[in-house]
């Protein structure tokens, strides 16, 4: 049986709660960068491309009638934005391939709640909300469109 | 394959000695192989560079980056008294995405610098998206202000930073600038001089009232005086 998104929720808490060392969430955050993987060039296009973002983060969603799956990629430049990489893959361990209704039903506060914004730029931040607001912004079109 | 028996085996050879008659104590005389071939002996010599030479190589590029981070990080600190100083430091660290050895700690400090910066920038590009709204409002005096109030380092592209010195050092927005403040100044005075003539008024008012109310005084004590005469 697939974990579902409270159970997905539940760990990633427990994570941040294990967290020790200021230094804890930003190495948790350089390992999620560096074990996410890329995305076809090809998908990169202007419409997928997350407004508010510093970097230019792409959210490809797909949508097979009952689950979105995401593909997440930021690029930024010259520079090597691993923060910001690592904040889409957190986000996307717990929203990927998951119902719109799931999606739909985590606290949008969430991601504070367990810390996430403590000491995180606001430039990092305010993209980071702007991903969310993207991933609900999905899960309600999808949402509406399996309810047809 | 590797080997350091040439591709014989001593067996072999102990039997090509025994069956040409070469025995000790009616064994065969084991051969007097040598321990490796002179092209084993090359390998090892190079695994051993190899290994030598990478750990040496590691060491190096660990000991640049060291000095490197620390070169950016003078920059960065400094640039918290000296604003100019973040420009420097940004391009420190983004020369650093070159070096070969990064520690997770270099890592998270970079990061969260330039992270600094980026937020720096974007506070500054605020203000210029601010100034350039006035100047299309054809406010320059408001332009002028928000350009001129900004204390913080100059983190603008090239295009934008263009703009904000043409705010900045325009002699048109100045001579406006310096006309609006003079109709400020002229308007404070002339409020000035009606607000102190309101209050001369006002003094003279109050002292015919009191005039007047001491000359009643007067004129009912004189009656007061009569009656009782």
């Amino acid at each position: 049986m697939s974990e579902s998104i409270v159970d997905r929720q539940e760990k990633i808490r427990a994570k941040f709660a294990s967290f020790t060392d200021p230094d804890d969430k930003w190495k948790f955050l350089l390992d999620l960068a560096r074990e996410h993987k890329g995305m076809d060039a090809a998908l990169k296009a202007e419409k997928f491309i997350i407004q508010g973002c510093a970097s230019t983060m792409y959210l490809v969603p797909k949508f097979d009638g009952a689950k979105i799956h995401f593909e997440m990629d930021v690029e930024g430049g010259t520079t090597n934005p691993l923060i910001s990489r690592g904040l889409g893959a957190l986000a996307l361990q717990i929203f990927n391939d998951m119902a719109p209704a799931d999606i739909l039903s985590v606290d949008p506060t969430f991601f504070q709640k367990i810390g996430l914004n403590v000491g995180l730029s606001p430039t990092r931040s305010n993209g980071f909300a702007s991903l969310l607001k993207q991933i609900y912004l999905y899960a309600r079109v999808f949402d509406a469109i399996s309810k047809k | 394959m590797f080997s350091f028996l040439n591709g014989k085996s001593p067996f072999d050879e102990a039997e090509e000695k025994l069956e040409a008659g070469e025995t000790i104590n009616g064994r065969p005389k084991l051969p007097q192989a040598p321990i490796m071939g002179w092209q084993d002996g090359v390998f090892l010599l190079v695994l051993v560079g190899l290994i030598v030479g990478g750990y040496y190589y590691y060491q190096y590029a660990k000991q640049k980056s060291a000095d490197a981070f620390a070169q950016c990080d003078v920059l960065f600190v400094a640039a918290e008294t000296d604003a100019t100083k973040y420009a420097e430091a940004e391009s420190c660290y983004n020369e650093t995405w070159d070096l070969g050895f990064v520690s997770d700690t270099m890592e998270i400090l970079r990061q969260n610098r330039l992270g600094a910066i980026e937020d720096l920038r974007n506070q500054q590009k605020d203000l210029y998206a601010e100034a350039m709204g006035a100047m299309a409002a054809r406010d320059t005096v408001a332009a002028f202000n928000v350009v001129k109030d900004y204390k913080g380092p100059m983190l603008l592209s090239q295009g934008d930073r263009k703009d904000w010195n043409n705010i900045a050092e325009n002699e048109a927005i100045k001579a406006s600038v310096a006309a609006a403040a003079a109709r400020a100044d002229s308007i404070a005075r002339e409020k000035a001089i009606a607000d102190s003539l309101a209050q001369v008024a006002a003094e003279l008012r109050a002292k015919a009232v009191a005039d007047s109310i001491e000359k009643a005084n007067k004129k009912l004590a004189r009656k007061k005086r009569k009656k009782a005469q």
